[in-house]
């Protein structure tokens, strides 16, 4: 079974570099225990019909990233499932949401995992550029890289 | 005064989020609008203390939506700052992953942001106005073009960029890489491709909007119709230019004012600001700010594809050329002022955008090794003009004798566009909302597509799934009592 991970997100916009960092320490993880034959983890900066895109030829898919207006504390982690996501047309990045761009695919026949879980972290909506994580956001990068990990079903050696 | 005030929040189908305040009289009718955006700040500041070269890669971080744009614009800047010319095949191969970007980026929007307006039409269920909608209606083979298009162009981008998402090959004096004569094949044969798919394009869209005698009336009615200034990038013989050439400006009778070159862009360009925004509204210097109006005596200017047509003589492919005649003709000369005809210009660059790809897929100096030029002069201030899908996309650096920066300035596409839209959403809504008008989800999405035509792109970095964020409209009485609220969830 081939597994995807995608943190999304922008790295140079504080807070919501919280998906590609989450991916880039995962990544060293699942490397060091020698399991990362099956599982593709990586930064992925757009979504959409891209995010879509991406998913194609894989079984399974983990897409972190941030997350505002869940109404919980900054730093708390949310497991959601695609179900949670709001409508097709309430949540509009520039091309299409990606229920819609998922949906697109699926009646375009094309291979999408059967299962894709998100992992979001709620943050404040910053407008300010910053390449480091805010306190109780970088906080949250520990339990969410375990949570990953058991959702992989790796457990670290060390 | 007794006042009332809608808001519309965010707004939907836009890369980031907005916010329209629209504030009724005593009479009910439209008073005023405010658009107002998220802006996101401090990138000027972020930048400084980096060396030049780096500008490249982390401009394209700016934009979700647009990275190449930034990618070239600071690559053109970083070329300007070390005085340095790149060599033919550099800026070749730099145009030609710009023209391959084009192409996705145009026909994404055209099938997910315009296509619901008008194939699915202003007034469809909102359930339906979405590219489900638009793929159920026009056929799911269309659907497999648009992400067939979308493949071709991402994979011509790794070719030359080295990366699907962030390019990363452009460097002061040129390109790290070049391509392979067997890439240079690959790269044709998708190029063809495009060129059919973007006649394909023009096809339906002729056939669906331009048959369709609502969706004529409707482009050509008064509502989304501003009679301003129009700035586009061209070449040396005027026809229209993503990646290199003057920026063409042209009154709102059509007379061309003049050309400036990037170096010349502060002499022409001058920024107002409002307190209520903390976005500034870009505005032509030498025309003066005249308040949000149209009008010769305006400065307000627009910078979209249809403005680029505006702007230019004529396009530089023939098949293209061809669809600008009859865009013309259709719409009773030059320049067009109807801000819908924007979608239909949009198509006609994507149609040149093809041919222009496959122009330079097959030019003999394409495959070439002289593909980077080392700077050797000392690095000081250099300006870099692109046209970015959404508008002229202007990078500025000032960097000391090592080439680190000490000041950056840009002009991002849509911050252009930031008077016009706003005239354009306070139009629409005073043509619309009349006393007693029921604010209804299809009034909302006709005032909306005031500001979708020129595809803004605001506050665009950011990716942050919207929690809970339904479209909200609420309407408040003189004492701040809520009276109505129309909700898209």
């Amino acid at each position: 079974m081939r597994t995807i991970v995608l943190g999304l997100g922008n790295p140079i916009l504080g807070d919501d570099g919280i998906g590609c960092r989450v991916a880039e320490e995962l990544k060293r993880t699942v490397e060091a225990e020698g399991a990362s034959e099956q599982i593709d983890i990586e930064p992925f900066y757009r979504g959409g019909i891209s995010l879509m895109e991406r998913l194609i030829g894989y079984d399974r898919a983990l897409i972190v990233d941030s997350i505002q207006g869940m109404g919980a504390e900054v730093g708390t982690i949310h497991r959601l499932s695609l179900d949670d996501l709001p409508t097709m047309t309430a949540d509009s990045p520039h091309d299409a949401s990606l229920k819609a761009a998922l949906e697109l695919g699926r009646q375009l026949n094309a291979s999408l995992p059967e299962e894709i879980l998100i992992f979001a972290v709620e943050i404040r909506y910053s407008t300010e550029f910053s390449e480091s994580l805010s306190p109780l956001v970088e906080a949250s990068l520990e339990p969410l890289k375990r949570m990953l990990l058991q959702e992989l079903q790796i457990s670290p050696s060390s | 005064m007794d006042k009332q005030r809608i808001t519309i929040d965010p707004i939907t189908r836009l890369e980031g989020h907005g916010k329209i305040e629209i504030f009724l009289n005593e009479k009910g009718e439209v008073e005023n609008t405010y658009f107002q955006i998220p802006e996101l700040r401090g990138f000027e500041r972020f930048c400084v203390g980096r060396p030049v070269e780096e500008m490249p890669i982390l401009t394209n971080r700016i934009c979700g939506v647009c990275p190449e744009a930034h990618h070239m614009a600071a690559a053109k800047a970083a070329d300007a700052v070390y005085h340095v010319d790149p060599p033919s095949t550099a800026k070749k191969l730099r145009e030609l992953l710009y023209s391959a970007f084009y192409v996705t980026d145009h026909a994404t929007h055209f099938y997910a942001l315009a296509g619901p307006d008008f194939v699915m039409g202003p007034d469809a269920p909102v359930a339906e106005r979405n590219i489900l909608g638009v793929i159920h209606k026009v056929g799911l083979e269309t659907g497999g073009k648009v992400i067939q298009a979308r493949k071709y162009g991402h994979d011509v981008i790794e070719k030359i960029g080295g990366r699907k998402v962030h390019p990363c090959t452009a460097i002061p004096g040129g390109q790290t890489t070049g391509i392979t004569e067997e890439q240079r094949q690959e790269i044709e044969k998708m190029g063809r491709w495009a060129v059919e798919f973007a006649q394909f394009s023009l096809g339906l869209f002729n056939d669906i909007v331009l048959g369709n005698k609502a969706y004529v009336d409707l482009i050509l009615g008064d509502i989304y119709t501003h009679a301003t200034y129009y700035i586009g990038v061209v070449d040396d013989q005027n026809l229209v230019n993503f990646y290199d050439g003057n920026v063409s400006v042209v009154a709102p009778d059509g007379e061309r004012i003049g050309k400036y070159a990037p170096s010349e862009y502060r002499d022409w360009i001058a920024e107002r600001v409002e307190p209520w925004t903390y976005l500034k509204f870009p505005y032509l210097k030498k025309v003066g700010w005249k308040g949000f109006v149209d009008g010769k005596d305006s400065g307000v200017y627009c910078a979209t594809p249809l403005s680029r047509l505006n702007a230019a003589d004529g396009m530089a492919t023939p098949l293209a050329q061809e669809q600008y005649e009859k865009f013309y003709s259709v719409l009773g000369g030059k320049p067009v002022h109807q801000r819908l005809a924007t979608h239909w210009a949009r198509l006609i660059e994507l149609l040149y955008a093809a041919e222009r790809w496959v122009e330079l897929a097959t030019d003999p100096e394409i495959t070439s090794t002289n593909f980077h030029t080392v700077p050797t002069e000392t690095p000081t201030e250099g300006v870099g003009i692109v046209e970015a899908p959404r508008g002229t996309l202007t990078h500025h650096y000032w960097t000391d004798e090592r080439g680190v920066l000490t000041r950056v300035n840009l002009i991002v596409g849509t911050t252009n566009n930031y008077a016009p839209i706003s005239m354009s959403v306070k139009k629409a809504a005073q043509n619309l909302i009349k006393k007693g008008t029921k604010v209804t989800e299809p009034v909302l999405n006709m005032i909306e597509m005031a500001f979708r035509a020129y595809d803004p792109c605001f506050g665009c970095a950011t990716h942050s799934l919207p929690g809970q964020m339904p479209l909200q409209v609420t309407i408040h009485d003189v004492d701040g009592e809520v009276i109505d609220v129309v909700r898209r969830d």
